[in-house]
């Protein structure tokens, strides 16, 4: 199903999920809360009961939710995004940096094998 | 990898092999994937579409997904490509119609099929020919845990894979059969087995999928839901369903052989005389009548055309392959261009480059 029109009690779920609340991937997180009727409502259920990643937890994660990486990276690139704006490079190369760093402990093993043969 | 080559040919899918090939086009299993570390692909910037793109290309180039994939980049293509893709049904409207950068990888036969940056960053698809939804889930399975060797999967401890559109939470999973039911539509039932069917949370759509018209009497069924519930547990959901549906069909072809068998027989035999015969016939009139076709062939009431030839044929004449196969010929209109290319072929001629030899 396409995200056009859900509609919950006279409120468009699809567009508020698009625009209102995850526009990024850390804010199913922050509206966890405020999400969980959306969800229960579409899926008549809120637990994921399917696969999951099998690859470990990267370090800098936090293993219980695994959302510690995931609102330091979406805020950094958003902090760099607004330096980049004010002309303050010196802060966009820190968060570039700061990135670059935990994307790398994100990697996982096996794709840095393929970019090192690369 | 030229798309030319693909004019020639036609996905495994369309072969009309596999179990209960008669009823069952195909079957299809396609997950939506996010990268943990890109904004969804409706909030993201160009420059990160252009990161997405890049990214997965290259991890699943590096990554053996059981088949050798082609790479094509959609963003560059002509339109006309673009619609070709869609009509072989690799790629999806809206990934034809977005913007910005995006691809799709390919597997020679068809069945497997990787769109970067659709609604979701990734979407993986795989097709079968006839029922086949359980072989269709092993080999996408694999091709899922591979790529996930290589990114970081978006991904909620307690919703599961993290997808743009809150209705592909969770396993991310859509399973799908394409059936061919013209006797439910023939004898008016078919409304009454859309109805108990979306009692039990399916949905039924056009040819296309989503938001797609139903024509030639083809719909594709598949699972609404996609959290709460294992992907083993939905597939078989969709699994279930289908035997009762194909004995649905049966019973409704057996109904119209039985009882009006001569006037079953007209309706095919005219269909089969118009499109040997038509001088120009739209789209929508092809579908129905190849679907009037197919059933004749399928009921013993015409001998000489094979299933794969109008499995093929419901492809061949759509607009974008009209037009490739027309090879520019701009002086003749997409609805006598169809007709004069049904004319050659069941006159006897396949190749593509003959038909407009008339």
């Amino acid at each position: 199903m396409r995200c056009r029109a859900i509609f919950f009690k006279n409120v468009n779920l699809a567009s508020l999920w698009n625009r209102g609340f995850a526009e990024d991937v850390v804010d199913f997180i922050f509206f966890e809360k405020e999400l969980d009727p959306l969800i229960a409502n579409i899926h008549g259920a809120t637990e994921h009961t399917g696969r999951r990643p099998s690859r470990p937890v990267p370090a800098g994660v936090d293993a219980e939710s695994g959302t510690d990486g995931l609102t330091a990276i979406i805020g950094l690139r958003r902090g760099m995004k607004e330096a980049i704006s004010r002309e303050d490079y010196e802060s966009a190369k820190e968060a570039r940096d700061a990135i670059r760093g935990i994307e790398d402990a994100w990697t996982p093993p096996a794709a840095k094998a393929g970019e090192e043969n690369a | 990898m030229r798309l030319d080559t693909l004019t020639n040919s036609i996905g495994e899918w369309l072969r009309g092999t596999g179990p209960d090939s008669d009823i069952v086009m195909s079957s299809r299993v396609r997950l939506a994937r996010n990268l943990a570390q890109f904004p969804f692909v409706s909030r993201a910037t160009e420059q990160d579409r252009a990161d997405t793109e890049r990214v997965l290309r290259e991890r699943i180039a590096a990554v053996p997904v059981g088949r050798e994939l082609d790479y094509i980049d959609v963003g560059h293509l002509e339109e006309i490509d673009r619609r070709f893709l869609v009509e072989r049904q690799l790629i999806s409207r809206e990934h034809a119609d977005a913007q910005g950068a995006r691809g799709v990888a390919i597997d020679r036969l068809e069945q497997v099929s990787l769109m970067i940056n659709e609604e979701d960053h990734l979407r993986i698809q795989c097709m079968h020919s006839g029922l086949d939804l359980h072989g269709a889930w092993e080999q996408i399975k694999v091709v899922d845990d591979q790529i996930e060797r290589v990114v970081s999967y978006a991904f909620h401890p307690r919703w599961g894979y993290l997808t743009a559109c809150p209705t592909n939470v969770g396993t991310g999973i859509r399973v799908s059969v394409m059936l061919h039911l013209p006797a439910l539509v023939i004898t008016r039932q078919i409304d009454k087995v859309f109805r108990s069917l979306h009692k039990i949370s399916l949905a039924v759509r056009g040819l296309y999928g989503e938001g797609s018209q139903a024509m030639g009497d083809f719909y594709q069924i598949s699972n609404q839901t996609t959290l709460g519930r294992t992907e083993d547990e939905l597939v078989q959901q969709v699994a279930d369903v289908v035997p009762v549906l194909i004995d649905y069909e049966r019973r409704a072809r057996d109904f119209l052989v039985r009882e009006t068998q001569q006037n079953v027989h007209d309706q095919v035999s005219r269909a089969y005389g118009i499109l040997r015969t038509a001088q120009t016939i739209s789209n929508e009139e092809t579908m129905q009548l190849l679907s009037r076709v197919r059933m004749g062939v399928l009921l013993g009431l015409i001998g000489d055309v094979k299933l794969s030839d109008i499995n093929s044929l419901l492809i061949r004449t759509q607009p974008a392959h009209l037009q490739k196969l027309r090879g520019g010929d701009e002086d003749s209109s997409d609805d006598i261009e169809r007709a004069r290319y049904l004319r050659h072929h069941f006159e006897g001629g396949d190749s593509p480059s003959r038909s407009t030899a008339n």
